[in-house]
């Protein structure tokens, strides 16, 4: 039997962190197609269930093409069981508006709830609340004969934090004859030993939304056999996001540090479709020429989505002042001696000196 | 550096003039009007162009004050030397700068070169025109200074470095403007209005709290009414059972009513059907039979109306019985008997007329024969004429043919006879009368038996039949016979009919009656009668099989579909028990409405919920840009605090770097200030901004306190301390505007002194309107 596992679509996300209305809206649509897309190669590669470990929505409130696609996927692919555990971010609306619930939508509680899968297949699983989060241990009564699948929402921990519904103790969850640990909540691809009988996976977002989900995103393919099962992951997002940090140090201009973004984008190579989080970071001189927006301008058009973040440190030649007879030495000097400055303010009010005595943009 | 010679072509009120000048001093006495101030500002204007290009008011342009009086070419050229090289710079000025036209010659070569460009003044002396006028051009009314960033710059020998120091005002204002923009105590500063919009904020984030609580509440209201809701959908579902159990109860009920009822309609249509069939004991007989069978007992009525028409009357009877004869039947014997008697009667009857005429003509020949037999002619003639108009006669009126032509034919015998007997009566006479009255009483004779013969066969024939004889009238009785002859006939044929239409009647009656006698019922006197109601029994018959086989499907469809069994053991009074049907409606009623109630505020509920989500969600959306506004905030204001200290350490670092070049400024104040009023300059002092002020009464005092005459002395005095500050090495030259004008006449001694002293260094050019200043 083939399942495809999957947590943390979060459909309906704004997306406005990083992009424009347009662009925004857009992703929006992809957060949609790409669960679409999902159904499409569930048929295709005869997945019998799909394992929703939490999140299907970003938002209490769903708009209603969302919910239409979901129901009529749900609805138009009948020999699919979709396993729709309910996590932090989804509200009942969803559900308020599917009366009757389709046959193949099966649901979970606060309470654990079974089904089974095939014969030999146990699917149980319960939604944390506040109520239930330190409970639900004690109550966990699996069949040891069956291959038993328990999925949960939450963030995992070796031990019970006090009120921290979505947390999940990973140690009271070995020795119950857990074979595959379904989770959802984590962002980012995840497979562990549990104990020495199952494994948990956290499958990531199916696609990623904002730089602090980088990478691949997509869902995972258990498939079981006589009890046994594997698992792979299959990259399925649109679209991949990804922080670059681009060393400048030494650079004395805006060219220099094109250059270096130029010389690591042509080596990582990355998709013109993809995300892209420029970081500049290492140390400059106080001196050096950068126009940021000009970085911007310069790269953005070869990807989706670039913008460049200036983390640099300025690096200041206190001695290369020491003799200078101009203002702008002796501006550096009276900087330098003074006490009340941290080492970094100083570097940044020289910076604005010098910027401001040449006639430039202060940054 | 130094001014060899200029000419000017036309500025101002100069036109024409050329002025050569030498190393040291250059004294330039004329009156005042001459041009002296002109020829100062053409050098000036030569060097750096003109100044107030930007001023509205004519009045204000240096260009259209110097703006040749007398027209002609606006300009002239100006010969210098640097570095032991000399150029030659002409000018020619337009409307405006744009027209302005620039050119440098290198007079060993007499080419234009580039050393210098139009901006020559800066480039040469490494100050602005605002530095120049206040330092190396002394006017006659601006004998006072202030240090320009240029002459801070030039006063600390950093010709080469020049930019920061001189950019400085510039710098501070541009850092003032951001600050400004930026500041976050006025209404007008970036940073404000993100603290105004961070408060804002602030403010609407609140509402999460109190909107979560509601959002908590409505949610918790809407909980019990689900629970509420699926309390009342359980009761539904149950009523529902009990209503669906009642109602497959009652349809029980009902079927086994209404299989009753089929069966009691099925006895009811067996019993009419039995009912109606013994009416027929020897069975029911075949439709079609029976309608043929009534069709030919319709017949029977025709036939006899035939027997009625056909059958004689009494009167008939009589007379056929009196007069029908054996002979009639024959009817061709008969008539050629009638036909034969009447023939004989017709010879009998021309054997009597032939007989009288023959009995006449036998007279006549007697008569003739006697004498009196000359008149037999005539009265032949006239019997002729007589009967032949007596024929005619007849023939006309009584249309008696026969006898008329027999009459005529008499008439016409008696007439020839007459007309021949007294034709012939001389010739013949004589002759043959005895042998023709011989042949005449013979033939009379023959004629009279055959006439006797006749007549008694005549007689005979109509005796036979009972007819009255006349001898004159035989074809009236012969036929009198022929329609006696002919109504035995007609008779006769009528009865025939009569007998055979009677016969078959009783055939077909009795074909009638034996169909009706099979069926074992005793024919009554009208058949069709009595078989048309044995029809309508069959109609009824057969109206009540088919209502028999109606109610007997209706029954074996009921027995095929339903379990019959099941039917028959339904215990009617458990059902009866039951609640009604009405009550469970009215109670399921009741909580569907109240369903619906519950769905409607639950709807609500959802719907408020919603709207408030919406409002968190916003408020969400706000508390991100509010964190994201704060972190702008403070970036912001870190940025402005910084700011804030580069300017003060600008400042700082400025006062700092002119500070070091305060005593020598002072030094050289001094060394001129004692130069020209014989007194020490122990009272003044100077500060980093190149400020001075002078100490009396124990304070430090602005030196515009002063007079007019000490502060034009002092100026100067500055003003070449500072020149001798900012040019170490090459010097430039100095021109002095009558700059002693305001001085006392010891004081203009030692300005004297002044220009002789400085000219042993620069080259100077001295204006002046009085020799006493000379």
């Amino acid at each position: 039997m083939k399942i495809i596992h999957v947590a943390d679509l979060h459909l309906d996300s704004k997306m406005t962190a990083n992009l424009d209305n347009i662009k925004a809206k857009e992703r929006r649509n992809e957060l949609l197609i790409t669960f679409n897309n999902m159904i499409s190669y569930a048929v295709k590669n005869n997945i019998q269930a799909i394992i929703i470990a939490g999140d299907l929505f970003d938002t209490k409130n769903v708009s209603m093409a969302a919910k239409n696609v979901v129901r009529q996927a749900i609805e138009n692919n009948s020999g699919i069981d979709f396993y729709y555990l309910k996590g932090n971010h989804d509200a009942e609306s969803f559900l308020a508006q599917l009366d009757p619930i389709p046959d193949n939508l099966k649901l979970f509680s606060g309470d654990w709830t079974s089904y089974d899968l095939e014969e030999d297949i146990v699917l149980t699983g319960v939604e944390l609340d506040k109520n239930n989060s330190n409970s639900i241990y004690n109550s966990l009564v699996l069949n040891m004969d069956k291959f038993n699948i328990v999925t949960l929402h939450g963030q995992e921990s070796e031990h019970q934090k006090k009120d921290k519904a979505e947390t999940i103790n990973i140690g009271e969850l070995r020795n119950k004859g857990i074979d595959y640990l379904a989770l959802g909540h984590i962002h980012t691809y995840k497979k562990a030993t549990l104990d020495a009988r199952g494994i948990y996976c956290y499958p990531g977002c199916l696609e990623g939304r904002g730089f602090d989900e980088c990478g691949e995103h997509g869902f995972v393919v258990i498939d079981i056999e006589n009890k046994r099962c594997q698992t792979t992951f299959v990259p399925f997002a649109c679209r991949n996001l990804y922080t670059v940090d681009v060393d400048v140090t030494g650079s004395m201009s805006t060219v220099d540090i094109a250059e270096k973004i130029r010389g690591l984008l042509d080596k990582k190579d990355y998709s013109p479709s993809g995300l892209l989080k420029l970081v500049l970071c290492g140390e400059i001189d106080v001196e050096c020429e950068k126009d940021v927006d000009f970085l911007s301008k310069r790269f953005e058009s070869g990807y989706y989505f670039l913008k460049i973040y200036d983390e640099t440190k300025l690096k200041v030649d206190y001695n290369q002042f020491a003799l200078d007879e101009s203002l702008k030495g002796e501006f550096v000097r009276t900087v330098m001696s003074s006490a009340d400055l941290t080492d970094e303010d100083k570097a940044t009010i020289v910076r604005y000196g010098i910027q401001a005595l040449a006639g430039e943009e202060l940054n | 550096m130094r001014i060899l010679k200029c000419h000017i072509e036309n500025f101002g009120k100069l036109s024409n003039a050329s002025f050569d000048f030498t190393e040291g001093c250059n004294v330039i006495c004329e009156n005042n009007g001459w041009g002296k101030s002109t020829l100062a500002t053409f050098i000036k204007v030569m060097f750096y162009g003109f100044d107030g290009e930007s001023k509205k008011k004519l009045a204000e342009k240096e260009r259209e004050i110097y703006r040749p009086w007398q027209g002609g070419v606006y300009g002239g050229q100006l010969t210098f030397e640097v570095d032991g090289n000399i150029y030659t710079m002409l000018r020619s000025f337009g409307k405006k700068e744009a027209d302005d036209e620039f050119v440098l010659k290198d007079e060993a070569t007499n080419l234009s070169v580039d050393k210098f460009s139009s901006n020559v003044g800066e480039e040469l002396f490494k100050i602005d025109s605002e530095s120049f006028k206040r330092t190396v051009y002394i006017s006659q009314n601006d004998c006072t200074t202030m240090a320009t960033d240029s002459i801070n710059a030039k006063i600390g020998n950093l010709a080469e470095n020049t930019d920061d120091i001189n950019n400085y005002e510039n710098v501070d204002k541009r850092l003032k403007d951001i600050l400004n923009a930026m500041i976050p105590t006025r209404i007008t500063g970036s940073l404000n209005k993100i603290k105004k919009y961070i408060t804002q904020l602030t403010e609407e984030v609140k509402e999460a709290e109190s909107i979560d609580k509601s959002i908590e509440e409505i949610t918790n209201r809407s909980e019990t009414e689900k629970e509420k809701l699926n309390c009342l959908k359980k009761r539904r579902e149950e009523l529902a059972n009990e209503q669906s159990k009642l109602s497959a109860a009652k349809d029980m009920q009902v079927k086994k009513e209404k299989y009753n009822t089929l069966i009691n309609e099925y006895n009811v249509r067996l019993n009419e059907f039995e009912k109606e069939k013994s009416y027929f004991a020897n069975g029911v007989p075949d439709e079609t039979l029976l309608r043929e069978i009534i069709a030919e007992a319709s017949g029977l009525e025709a036939l006899r109306q035939s027997v009625r028409i056909y059958e004689p009357t009494a009167e008939e009877c009589i007379k056929y019985e009196n007069n029908n004869r054996e002979e009639f039947s024959n009817k061709d014997v008969i008539e050629k008997e009638i036909s034969r008697i009447h023939s004989l009667a017709n010879s009998r009857n021309e054997k009597k007329s032939m007989l009288s005429m023959k009995k006449m003509e036998l007279t006549n020949r007697q008569t003739l024969i006697m004498d009196k037999k000359n008149k037999f002619d005539m009265m032949l003639l006239v019997l002729g004429v007589v009967m032949l108009v007596l024929g005619i006669a007849t023939l006309i009126i009584a249309d008696i043919n026969i006898i008329g032509i027999l009459i005529i034919v008499t008439g016409v015998v008696c007439a020839i006879a007459g007309l021949v007997i007294k034709g012939n009566r001389s010739k013949n006479y004589s002759q043959s009368d005895s042998e023709l009255i011989l042949q005449l009483e013979n033939e009379i004779k023959s004629d009279e038996e055959f006439i006797s013969e006749s007549e008694n066969e005549i007689k005979a024939f109509f005796e036979k039949y009972s007819i009255l004889y006349n001898e004159n009238d035989t074809t009236s009785q012969l036929y009198e016979l022929r329609n006696i002859i002919k109504e035995c006939e007609v008779i006769r044929k009528k009865i025939s009919k009569y007998n055979e239409a009677k016969d078959r009647l009783e055939g077909e009656r009795e074909k009638v009656c034996a169909f009706i006698r099979n069926l074992g019922f005793t024919p009554a006197e009208n058949l069709i009668e009595q078989l048309r109601e044995m029809q309508n029994k069959m109609q009824k018959i057969d109206l009540c099989n088919k209502e028999f086989r109606k109610a007997l499907n209706a029954k074996e469809e009921f027995e095929k579909n339903e379990n019959i069994q099941q039917l028959i053991n339904i215990d009617t009074i458990s059902v009866q028990g039951q609640t009604s049907m009405e009550e469970l409606t009215e109670e399921f009623n009741t909580i569907h409405h109240q369903i619906e109630n519950i769905n409607e505020n639950i709807s609500l509920y959802n719907k408020t919920l919603d709207d408030y989500r919406i409002k968190r969600d916003d408020i969400t959306d706000k508390e991100a840009e509010l964190e994201k506004l704060k972190l702008e905030y403070a970036k912001g204001v870190k940025k402005y605090n910084l700011l804030v200290k580069t300017r003060e350490l600008l400042n700082e670092a400025k006062t700092s770097f002119t500070a070091k070049y305060m005593q020598p400024v002072m030094t050289g104040f001094a060394k001129y200030y004692k130069m020209i009023s014989k007194s020490n300059a122990d009272a003044f002092c100077i500060d980093a901004n190149i400020n001075l002020s002078v100490n009396e009464m124990g304070m430090p005092r602005d030196i515009s306190s002063l007079s007019t005459g000490n502060r034009d002395m002092i100026g100067v005095c500055m003003r070449m301390a500072l020149i001798d500050a900012m040019y170490k090495e090459e010097k430039p030259f100095v021109i002095f505007d009558d700059p002693f004008v305001n001085l006392d006449k010891d004081k203009i001694d030692g300005g004297m002194e002044f220009i002789k002293e400085i000219a042993h260094e620069y080259q100077v050019i001295y204006f002046t309107c009085h020799n006493s200043r000379v």
